[in-house]
Protein backbone atom coordinates (compact mmCIF):
# COMPACT_ATOMS: atom_id res chain seq x y z
CA UNK A 1 0.00 0.00 0.00
CA UNK A 2 1.32 3.22 -1.08
CA UNK A 3 2.41 5.66 2.97
CA UNK A 4 0.15 8.84 1.89
CA UNK A 5 1.18 12.06 3.06
CA UNK A 6 -1.21 14.02 4.94
CA UNK A 7 -1.86 16.38 1.76
CA UNK A 8 -2.63 12.96 0.05
CA UNK A 9 -4.49 11.66 3.10
CA UNK A 10 -7.14 14.79 2.73
CA UNK A 11 -7.20 14.28 -0.61
CA UNK A 12 -8.43 11.20 -1.08
CA UNK A 13 -11.03 11.51 1.77
CA UNK A 14 -12.49 14.65 0.06
CA UNK A 15 -12.42 12.49 -3.84
CA UNK A 16 -14.33 9.77 -1.32
CA UNK A 17 -16.47 11.66 0.54
CA UNK A 18 -17.75 14.60 -2.00
CA UNK A 19 -17.96 11.60 -5.13
CA UNK A 20 -15.71 13.38 -6.79
CA UNK A 21 -15.10 11.89 -10.48
CA UNK A 22 -13.02 11.96 -13.11
CA UNK A 23 -14.31 14.11 -16.01
CA UNK A 24 -14.78 11.73 -19.34
CA UNK A 25 -12.28 12.64 -22.09
CA UNK A 26 -14.88 13.73 -24.57
CA UNK A 27 -15.55 16.76 -22.58
CA UNK A 28 -11.82 17.73 -23.22
CA UNK A 29 -12.37 17.12 -27.38
CA UNK A 30 -16.05 18.62 -26.90
CA UNK A 31 -14.16 22.03 -25.75
CA UNK A 32 -11.46 21.16 -28.58
CA UNK A 33 -13.27 21.18 -30.82
CA UNK A 34 -15.71 24.24 -29.90
CA UNK A 35 -12.41 26.26 -29.56
CA UNK A 36 -11.67 25.39 -33.28
CA UNK A 37 -15.27 25.82 -34.24
CA UNK A 38 -14.91 29.73 -32.47
CA UNK A 39 -12.10 30.26 -34.09
CA UNK A 40 -13.19 29.41 -37.65
CA UNK A 41 -16.89 31.23 -36.53
CA UNK A 42 -15.31 34.40 -35.19
CA UNK A 43 -13.36 34.69 -38.80
CA UNK A 44 -16.24 34.16 -41.05
CA UNK A 45 -18.30 36.19 -39.32
CA UNK A 46 -15.31 38.99 -39.33
CA UNK A 47 -14.82 38.55 -42.73
CA UNK A 48 -18.55 38.90 -43.47
CA UNK A 49 -18.48 42.23 -41.71
CA UNK A 50 -15.82 43.37 -43.27
CA UNK A 51 -17.15 42.51 -46.85
CA UNK A 52 -19.64 44.48 -46.26
CA UNK A 53 -17.32 47.43 -45.32
CA UNK A 54 -15.50 46.91 -48.33
CA UNK A 55 -18.76 46.92 -50.43
CA UNK A 56 -20.02 49.91 -48.98
CA UNK A 57 -16.09 51.46 -49.54
CA UNK A 58 -16.20 50.00 -53.09
CA UNK A 59 -19.23 50.82 -54.46
CA UNK A 60 -19.83 54.48 -54.04
CA UNK A 61 -20.99 55.82 -57.15
CA UNK A 62 -23.08 58.91 -56.92
CA UNK A 63 -23.95 59.93 -53.84
CA UNK A 64 -20.86 58.13 -52.07
CA UNK A 65 -20.59 60.75 -48.98
CA UNK A 66 -23.97 59.66 -47.56
CA UNK A 67 -23.80 56.06 -49.22
CA UNK A 68 -21.63 54.08 -46.66
CA UNK A 69 -24.03 55.82 -43.72
CA UNK A 70 -26.69 54.49 -45.91
CA UNK A 71 -24.97 50.77 -46.50
CA UNK A 72 -24.00 50.86 -42.68
CA UNK A 73 -28.15 51.85 -41.48
CA UNK A 74 -29.62 49.19 -43.66
CA UNK A 75 -27.24 46.62 -41.92
CA UNK A 76 -28.16 44.76 -38.92
CA UNK A 77 -26.74 47.14 -36.29
CA UNK A 78 -24.66 44.05 -34.53
CA UNK A 79 -22.84 43.41 -38.00
CA UNK A 80 -19.61 45.17 -37.70
CA UNK A 81 -19.72 44.83 -33.85
CA UNK A 82 -20.03 41.41 -34.43
CA UNK A 83 -17.10 41.09 -36.40
CA UNK A 84 -14.71 43.43 -34.62
CA UNK A 85 -15.82 41.38 -31.39
CA UNK A 86 -15.31 37.82 -33.63
CA UNK A 87 -11.72 38.76 -34.44
CA UNK A 88 -10.90 39.68 -30.83
CA UNK A 89 -12.54 36.23 -29.61
CA UNK A 90 -10.63 34.54 -32.40
CA UNK A 91 -7.92 35.98 -31.56
CA UNK A 92 -8.23 34.59 -27.63
CA UNK A 93 -9.30 31.30 -28.64
CA UNK A 94 -5.89 30.94 -30.71
CA UNK A 95 -3.43 32.42 -27.74
CA UNK A 96 -5.08 30.35 -25.25
CA UNK A 97 -5.08 27.20 -27.78
CA UNK A 98 -2.18 24.82 -26.18
CA UNK A 99 0.15 25.36 -29.38
CA UNK A 100 0.15 28.81 -29.74
CA UNK A 101 3.08 30.22 -27.34
CA UNK A 102 5.52 28.02 -28.50
CA UNK A 103 4.64 29.56 -32.48
CA UNK A 104 6.06 33.18 -33.36
CA UNK A 105 3.70 35.44 -32.55
CA UNK A 106 3.69 37.59 -35.83
CA UNK A 107 3.52 34.07 -37.83
CA UNK A 108 0.15 33.25 -35.79
CA UNK A 109 -1.64 36.82 -35.88
CA UNK A 110 -0.19 37.26 -39.73
CA UNK A 111 -2.07 34.00 -40.56
CA UNK A 112 -5.22 34.88 -38.98
CA UNK A 113 -5.61 38.17 -40.58
CA UNK A 114 -4.42 36.44 -44.02
CA UNK A 115 -7.49 34.22 -43.29
CA UNK A 116 -9.84 36.89 -42.60
CA UNK A 117 -9.03 38.42 -45.68
CA UNK A 118 -9.22 35.01 -47.88
CA UNK A 119 -12.19 34.83 -45.97
CA UNK A 120 -13.52 38.45 -47.57
CA UNK A 121 -11.95 37.43 -51.22
CA UNK A 122 -14.00 34.39 -50.95
CA UNK A 123 -17.46 35.53 -49.87
CA UNK A 124 -17.65 36.96 -53.91
CA UNK A 125 -16.22 34.29 -55.25
CA UNK A 126 -18.35 31.51 -53.83
CA UNK A 127 -21.21 33.91 -54.85
CA UNK A 128 -22.20 34.20 -50.81
CA UNK A 129 -22.52 37.99 -51.35
CA UNK A 130 -25.63 36.66 -53.48
CA UNK A 131 -26.96 34.79 -50.29
CA UNK A 132 -26.17 38.23 -48.20
CA UNK A 133 -27.97 39.95 -50.85
CA UNK A 134 -31.22 37.39 -50.50
CA UNK A 135 -30.89 37.71 -47.03
CA UNK A 136 -31.62 42.13 -47.43
CA UNK A 137 -27.90 43.15 -45.72
CA UNK A 138 -27.56 45.13 -48.05
CA UNK A 139 -30.65 45.03 -50.35
CA UNK A 140 -31.43 48.68 -49.99
CA UNK A 141 -27.86 50.20 -50.55
CA UNK A 142 -28.57 48.73 -54.33
CA UNK A 143 -31.71 49.37 -54.71
CA UNK A 144 -32.29 52.77 -53.04
CA UNK A 145 -30.52 55.83 -52.07
CA UNK A 146 -30.46 58.29 -49.24
CA UNK A 147 -32.20 61.09 -51.79
CA UNK A 148 -35.59 60.07 -51.97
CA UNK A 149 -36.81 60.46 -55.15
CA UNK A 150 -40.26 61.84 -55.53
CA UNK A 151 -42.31 59.31 -57.90
CA UNK A 152 -44.18 61.24 -59.97
CA UNK A 153 -40.66 62.92 -61.08
CA UNK A 154 -39.34 60.42 -63.41
CA UNK A 155 -38.93 61.62 -66.62
CA UNK A 156 -39.50 59.14 -69.55
CA UNK A 157 -36.18 58.81 -70.93
CA UNK A 158 -35.16 57.38 -67.28
CA UNK A 159 -38.20 55.00 -67.74
CA UNK A 160 -36.73 53.78 -70.91
CA UNK A 161 -33.25 53.37 -69.26
CA UNK A 162 -34.98 51.07 -66.66
CA UNK A 163 -36.66 49.12 -69.47
CA UNK A 164 -34.21 48.20 -71.06
CA UNK A 165 -31.62 47.27 -68.55
CA UNK A 166 -34.86 44.83 -67.21
CA UNK A 167 -34.94 43.84 -70.42
CA UNK A 168 -31.28 43.01 -70.93
CA UNK A 169 -31.36 41.14 -67.49
CA UNK A 170 -34.28 39.36 -68.31
CA UNK A 171 -32.85 38.28 -71.79
CA UNK A 172 -29.37 37.18 -69.85
CA UNK A 173 -31.23 35.44 -67.21
CA UNK A 174 -33.46 33.43 -69.95
CA UNK A 175 -30.30 32.48 -71.91
CA UNK A 176 -28.17 31.09 -68.93
CA UNK A 177 -31.35 29.45 -68.05
CA UNK A 178 -32.00 27.38 -71.78
CA UNK A 179 -27.72 26.44 -71.36
CA UNK A 180 -28.41 25.12 -67.77
CA UNK A 181 -31.55 22.90 -69.02
CA UNK A 182 -29.57 21.75 -72.24
CA UNK A 183 -26.36 20.89 -70.32
CA UNK A 184 -27.19 20.47 -66.83
CA UNK A 185 -26.13 22.74 -63.64
CA UNK A 186 -22.78 23.63 -65.00
CA UNK A 187 -20.31 26.12 -63.80
CA UNK A 188 -20.72 29.18 -64.11
CA UNK A 189 -24.05 29.47 -65.42
CA UNK A 190 -25.24 28.09 -62.19
CA UNK A 191 -24.08 30.47 -60.42
CA UNK A 192 -24.17 33.64 -62.85
CA UNK A 193 -27.85 32.62 -63.24
CA UNK A 194 -28.33 33.05 -59.13
CA UNK A 195 -26.34 36.72 -59.66
CA UNK A 196 -29.31 37.66 -62.46
CA UNK A 197 -32.16 36.85 -60.20
CA UNK A 198 -30.23 39.39 -57.92
CA UNK A 199 -29.83 41.85 -60.56
CA UNK A 200 -33.76 41.68 -61.54
CA UNK A 201 -34.77 41.88 -57.95
CA UNK A 202 -32.64 45.29 -57.42
CA UNK A 203 -34.14 46.57 -60.52
CA UNK A 204 -38.21 45.08 -59.92
CA UNK A 205 -37.18 47.15 -56.52
CA UNK A 206 -36.55 50.45 -58.67
CA UNK A 207 -39.55 49.55 -60.13
CA UNK A 208 -42.00 49.36 -57.16
CA UNK A 209 -40.25 52.10 -55.66
CA UNK A 210 -41.58 54.33 -58.65
CA UNK A 211 -44.69 52.90 -58.83
CA UNK A 212 -44.49 51.18 -62.32
CA UNK A 213 -45.80 47.78 -63.31
CA UNK A 214 -42.83 45.69 -64.47
CA UNK A 215 -43.31 43.19 -67.66
CA UNK A 216 -42.71 39.51 -67.31
CA UNK A 217 -39.84 37.78 -68.76
CA UNK A 218 -40.76 37.46 -72.25
CA UNK A 219 -37.41 35.49 -73.18
CA UNK A 220 -37.98 32.53 -70.64
CA UNK A 221 -38.01 29.12 -72.30
CA UNK A 222 -38.19 30.87 -75.61
CA UNK A 223 -34.17 31.36 -76.48
CA UNK A 224 -32.24 28.40 -77.94
CA UNK A 225 -29.23 27.35 -76.11
CA UNK A 226 -25.92 26.96 -78.23
CA UNK A 227 -24.26 23.74 -79.49
CA UNK A 228 -21.54 23.42 -76.93
CA UNK A 229 -20.87 24.61 -73.38
CA UNK A 230 -17.62 26.54 -75.18
CA UNK A 231 -19.86 28.11 -77.77
CA UNK A 232 -22.16 29.12 -74.74
CA UNK A 233 -19.41 30.70 -72.47
CA UNK A 234 -18.24 32.83 -75.70
CA UNK A 235 -21.79 33.90 -75.77
CA UNK A 236 -21.67 34.79 -71.94
CA UNK A 237 -18.59 36.75 -73.11
CA UNK A 238 -20.03 38.77 -75.45
CA UNK A 239 -23.51 39.50 -73.60
CA UNK A 240 -21.70 40.54 -70.38
CA UNK A 241 -19.13 42.73 -72.80
CA UNK A 242 -21.97 44.08 -74.48
CA UNK A 243 -23.87 44.36 -70.87
CA UNK A 244 -21.26 46.74 -69.41
CA UNK A 245 -21.27 49.00 -72.76
CA UNK A 246 -25.04 49.37 -72.56
CA UNK A 247 -25.03 50.78 -68.94
CA UNK A 248 -21.82 52.64 -69.75
CA UNK A 249 -22.97 54.26 -72.87
CA UNK A 250 -26.51 54.91 -72.90
CA UNK A 251 -28.57 53.58 -70.01
CA UNK A 252 -26.32 55.24 -66.75
CA UNK A 253 -26.11 58.63 -68.58
CA UNK A 254 -29.88 58.21 -69.59
CA UNK A 255 -30.51 58.21 -65.58
CA UNK A 256 -27.65 60.90 -64.07
CA UNK A 257 -30.07 62.66 -62.23
CA UNK A 258 -31.41 59.96 -60.50
CA UNK A 259 -28.82 58.83 -57.73
CA UNK A 260 -30.46 55.65 -56.90
CA UNK A 261 -30.99 54.38 -60.27
CA UNK A 262 -27.30 55.03 -60.78
CA UNK A 263 -25.81 53.36 -57.97
CA UNK A 264 -27.85 50.35 -58.68
CA UNK A 265 -26.54 50.63 -62.54
CA UNK A 266 -23.16 51.39 -61.39
CA UNK A 267 -23.52 48.10 -59.23
CA UNK A 268 -24.99 45.97 -61.77
CA UNK A 269 -21.97 46.77 -64.52
CA UNK A 270 -19.62 46.46 -61.50
CA UNK A 271 -20.65 42.74 -61.37
CA UNK A 272 -20.69 41.93 -64.63
CA UNK A 273 -17.33 42.89 -65.68
CA UNK A 274 -15.56 41.78 -62.31
CA UNK A 275 -17.59 38.55 -61.59
CA UNK A 276 -19.45 37.32 -65.24
CA UNK A 277 -16.56 38.06 -67.29
CA UNK A 278 -14.11 36.63 -65.50
CA UNK A 279 -15.73 33.82 -65.06
CA UNK A 280 -17.21 33.12 -68.46
CA UNK A 281 -13.53 34.13 -70.01
CA UNK A 282 -11.91 31.09 -67.65
CA UNK A 283 -14.58 28.73 -69.15
CA UNK A 284 -14.26 29.54 -72.83
CA UNK B 1 3.46 -0.39 -3.12
CA UNK B 2 4.46 2.05 -6.43
CA UNK B 3 7.42 0.99 -8.08
CA UNK B 4 9.99 4.28 -7.67
CA UNK B 5 11.14 3.73 -11.06
CA UNK B 6 7.60 4.07 -12.15
CA UNK B 7 7.42 7.07 -14.67
CA UNK B 8 5.07 10.25 -14.03
CA UNK B 9 3.63 9.22 -17.16
CA UNK B 10 2.81 5.99 -16.53
CA UNK B 11 1.81 6.80 -13.16
CA UNK B 12 -0.63 9.33 -14.94
CA UNK B 13 -2.43 7.03 -17.38
CA UNK B 14 -3.44 4.35 -14.28
CA UNK B 15 -4.70 7.44 -12.66
CA UNK B 16 -7.25 8.09 -16.00
CA UNK B 17 -8.56 4.35 -15.54
CA UNK B 18 -9.42 5.70 -11.91
CA UNK B 19 -6.26 3.87 -10.04
CA UNK B 20 -6.00 6.05 -6.39
CA UNK B 21 -2.32 4.44 -5.63
CA UNK B 22 -1.36 6.00 -8.51
CA UNK B 23 -3.25 9.31 -7.74
CA UNK B 24 -1.19 8.74 -3.69
CA UNK B 25 2.01 8.30 -5.91
CA UNK B 26 1.88 11.18 -7.73
CA UNK B 27 0.75 13.45 -4.82
CA UNK B 28 3.98 12.37 -3.04
CA UNK B 29 6.21 13.25 -5.33
CA UNK B 30 5.06 16.70 -5.92
CA UNK B 31 3.26 18.06 -2.85
CA UNK B 32 7.02 19.47 -1.48
CA UNK B 33 7.30 21.12 -4.73
CA UNK B 34 4.14 22.50 -5.51
CA UNK B 35 4.04 23.56 -1.82
CA UNK B 36 7.00 25.50 -2.28
CA UNK B 37 5.79 27.21 -5.44
CA UNK B 38 2.34 28.36 -4.24
CA UNK B 39 4.36 29.96 -1.39
CA UNK B 40 6.88 31.73 -3.66
CA UNK B 41 4.12 32.83 -5.48
CA UNK B 42 2.73 34.94 -2.53
CA UNK B 43 -0.10 32.17 -1.00
CA UNK B 44 -0.94 32.52 1.96
CA UNK B 45 -2.52 28.95 2.42
CA UNK B 46 -0.05 27.00 0.26
CA UNK B 47 -1.70 23.59 2.04
CA UNK B 48 -4.88 24.59 0.74
CA UNK B 49 -3.87 25.61 -2.58
CA UNK B 50 -1.97 22.31 -3.42
CA UNK B 51 -4.89 19.97 -2.04
CA UNK B 52 -6.96 21.71 -4.23
CA UNK B 53 -4.78 21.38 -7.44
CA UNK B 54 -4.51 17.66 -6.42
CA UNK B 55 -7.96 17.06 -6.78
CA UNK B 56 -8.51 19.55 -10.17
CA UNK B 57 -5.66 17.10 -11.27
CA UNK B 58 -7.49 14.42 -10.79
CA UNK B 59 -10.74 15.75 -12.06
CA UNK B 60 -9.20 17.10 -15.44
CA UNK B 61 -6.56 14.12 -15.75
CA UNK B 62 -8.11 12.72 -18.78
CA UNK B 63 -7.10 16.58 -20.21
CA UNK B 64 -3.82 15.71 -19.80
CA UNK B 65 -1.67 14.10 -23.23
CA UNK B 66 0.78 11.84 -22.17
CA UNK B 67 3.32 12.68 -25.04
CA UNK B 68 3.91 15.93 -22.67
CA UNK B 69 5.77 16.27 -19.73
CA UNK B 70 3.51 15.72 -16.67
CA UNK B 71 5.61 17.84 -14.54
CA UNK B 72 4.79 20.63 -16.62
CA UNK B 73 1.15 20.03 -17.16
CA UNK B 74 0.69 19.68 -13.21
CA UNK B 75 2.70 22.99 -12.61
CA UNK B 76 0.13 25.13 -15.00
CA UNK B 77 -2.73 23.76 -13.32
CA UNK B 78 -0.81 24.68 -9.82
CA UNK B 79 0.19 27.92 -11.27
CA UNK B 80 -3.32 28.98 -12.55
CA UNK B 81 -4.73 27.68 -9.64
CA UNK B 82 -2.46 29.36 -7.40
CA UNK B 83 -2.82 32.84 -9.47
CA UNK B 84 -6.73 32.48 -9.33
CA UNK B 85 -6.78 32.07 -5.29
CA UNK B 86 -4.60 35.41 -4.92
CA UNK B 87 -6.27 36.71 -7.51
CA UNK B 88 -10.00 36.32 -5.88
CA UNK B 89 -8.93 36.81 -1.67
CA UNK B 90 -6.70 39.61 -2.75
CA UNK B 91 -3.68 37.62 -1.01
CA UNK B 92 -0.08 38.32 -1.42
CA UNK B 93 2.07 37.72 1.73
CA UNK B 94 5.85 38.42 1.96
CA UNK B 95 8.38 35.79 0.10
CA UNK B 96 7.86 32.52 2.16
CA UNK B 97 9.74 31.44 4.72
CA UNK B 98 10.53 28.42 2.13
CA UNK B 99 13.09 30.40 0.22
CA UNK B 100 14.76 31.05 3.34
CA UNK B 101 15.20 27.40 4.13
CA UNK B 102 16.21 26.79 0.15
CA UNK B 103 18.74 29.22 0.22
CA UNK B 104 20.40 28.46 3.53
CA UNK B 105 20.30 24.81 2.23
CA UNK B 106 21.81 25.96 -1.04
CA UNK B 107 25.52 26.88 -1.16
CA UNK B 108 24.91 28.92 -4.71
CA UNK B 109 23.01 31.98 -4.71
CA UNK B 110 21.01 31.39 -7.50
CA UNK B 111 21.23 35.03 -8.84
CA UNK B 112 24.74 35.47 -9.05
CA UNK B 113 25.11 38.96 -8.37
CA UNK B 114 22.92 39.53 -4.96
CA UNK B 115 24.66 38.53 -2.21
CA UNK B 116 22.78 37.97 0.68
CA UNK B 117 19.85 35.60 1.90
CA UNK B 118 18.91 39.28 3.69
CA UNK B 119 18.97 40.98 0.40
CA UNK B 120 16.51 38.35 -1.87
CA UNK B 121 13.89 38.02 1.32
CA UNK B 122 13.72 41.42 1.00
CA UNK B 123 14.08 42.25 -2.77
CA UNK B 124 11.62 39.22 -4.20
CA UNK B 125 8.52 40.08 -2.62
CA UNK B 126 8.49 43.21 -4.27
CA UNK B 127 8.81 41.41 -7.88
CA UNK B 128 5.59 42.12 -9.72
CA UNK B 129 3.83 38.24 -10.00
CA UNK B 130 4.81 38.47 -13.83
CA UNK B 131 7.97 38.36 -13.02
CA UNK B 132 8.21 36.23 -9.77
CA UNK B 133 6.64 33.81 -11.48
CA UNK B 134 9.48 32.54 -14.00
CA UNK B 135 12.15 33.91 -11.51
CA UNK B 136 11.01 31.25 -9.19
CA UNK B 137 10.55 28.41 -11.69
CA UNK B 138 13.79 28.60 -13.03
CA UNK B 139 16.13 29.55 -10.42
CA UNK B 140 14.02 27.82 -7.13
CA UNK B 141 12.31 24.72 -9.22
CA UNK B 142 14.89 23.91 -11.18
CA UNK B 143 12.84 24.48 -14.31
CA UNK B 144 14.37 24.60 -17.88
CA UNK B 145 13.28 27.55 -20.06
CA UNK B 146 10.95 25.25 -22.08
CA UNK B 147 9.51 24.05 -19.16
CA UNK B 148 8.87 27.14 -17.66
CA UNK B 149 7.84 28.42 -20.90
CA UNK B 150 5.39 24.99 -21.29
CA UNK B 151 3.99 26.21 -17.63
CA UNK B 152 3.50 29.44 -18.49
CA UNK B 153 2.39 29.43 -21.50
CA UNK B 154 4.64 31.52 -22.89
CA UNK B 155 7.25 31.83 -25.52
CA UNK B 156 10.60 30.89 -24.52
CA UNK B 157 11.48 34.51 -25.63
CA UNK B 158 9.21 36.12 -23.21
CA UNK B 159 9.95 33.98 -20.84
CA UNK B 160 14.20 34.77 -21.30
CA UNK B 161 13.36 38.27 -21.45
CA UNK B 162 11.14 38.49 -18.26
CA UNK B 163 13.61 36.54 -16.06
CA UNK B 164 16.46 38.52 -17.10
CA UNK B 165 14.27 42.25 -16.56
CA UNK B 166 13.31 40.78 -13.04
CA UNK B 167 17.37 39.92 -12.01
CA UNK B 168 17.96 43.81 -13.27
CA UNK B 169 14.66 44.45 -11.32
CA UNK B 170 15.92 42.70 -8.24
CA UNK B 171 19.56 44.53 -8.52
CA UNK B 172 17.88 47.76 -8.23
CA UNK B 173 15.51 46.85 -5.58
CA UNK B 174 18.27 45.03 -3.68
CA UNK B 175 20.38 48.45 -4.21
CA UNK B 176 17.85 50.77 -2.74
CA UNK B 177 17.27 48.52 0.07
CA UNK B 178 21.19 49.16 1.51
Amino acid sequence: MQKQSLIAGKVIKEINTKKIKIKPRWIFVFGTTLAVLGVVVSMASSAVGLYLLQFALLHPGRGADRKLDYVLSTLPWYVLPLSLVSMAVGWHLLKKFDFSYRKNRLVVTALFILGIALGVAMIPLTNLDDLLYARGYYRSALTSDIITNNPSTLKPNAVEALSRALDDEYKALATYDAIIKKFGTVRPFSQIIQSEETHISSLLGLYEKYGLTAPDNPYLGKITAPETLSLACSLGVKAEVANAELYKTELIPQVAEYPDITTVFNNLMDASQSKHLPAFSRCR
Amino acid sequence: MVDKNITDNALSIQLQSGNLTALTALINRYEKPLLRYATHLGCSEPEDSVQETFIKMYQNINSYDPTRKFSSWLYRLAHNHTISRLRSRHLTLPFADYLDSWLVSNDTDPLDTLATTSDLLHCLPKLAPHYRAPLTLHYLEDKSYQEVSDILRLPIGTISARINRAKKIMRSICKNNH
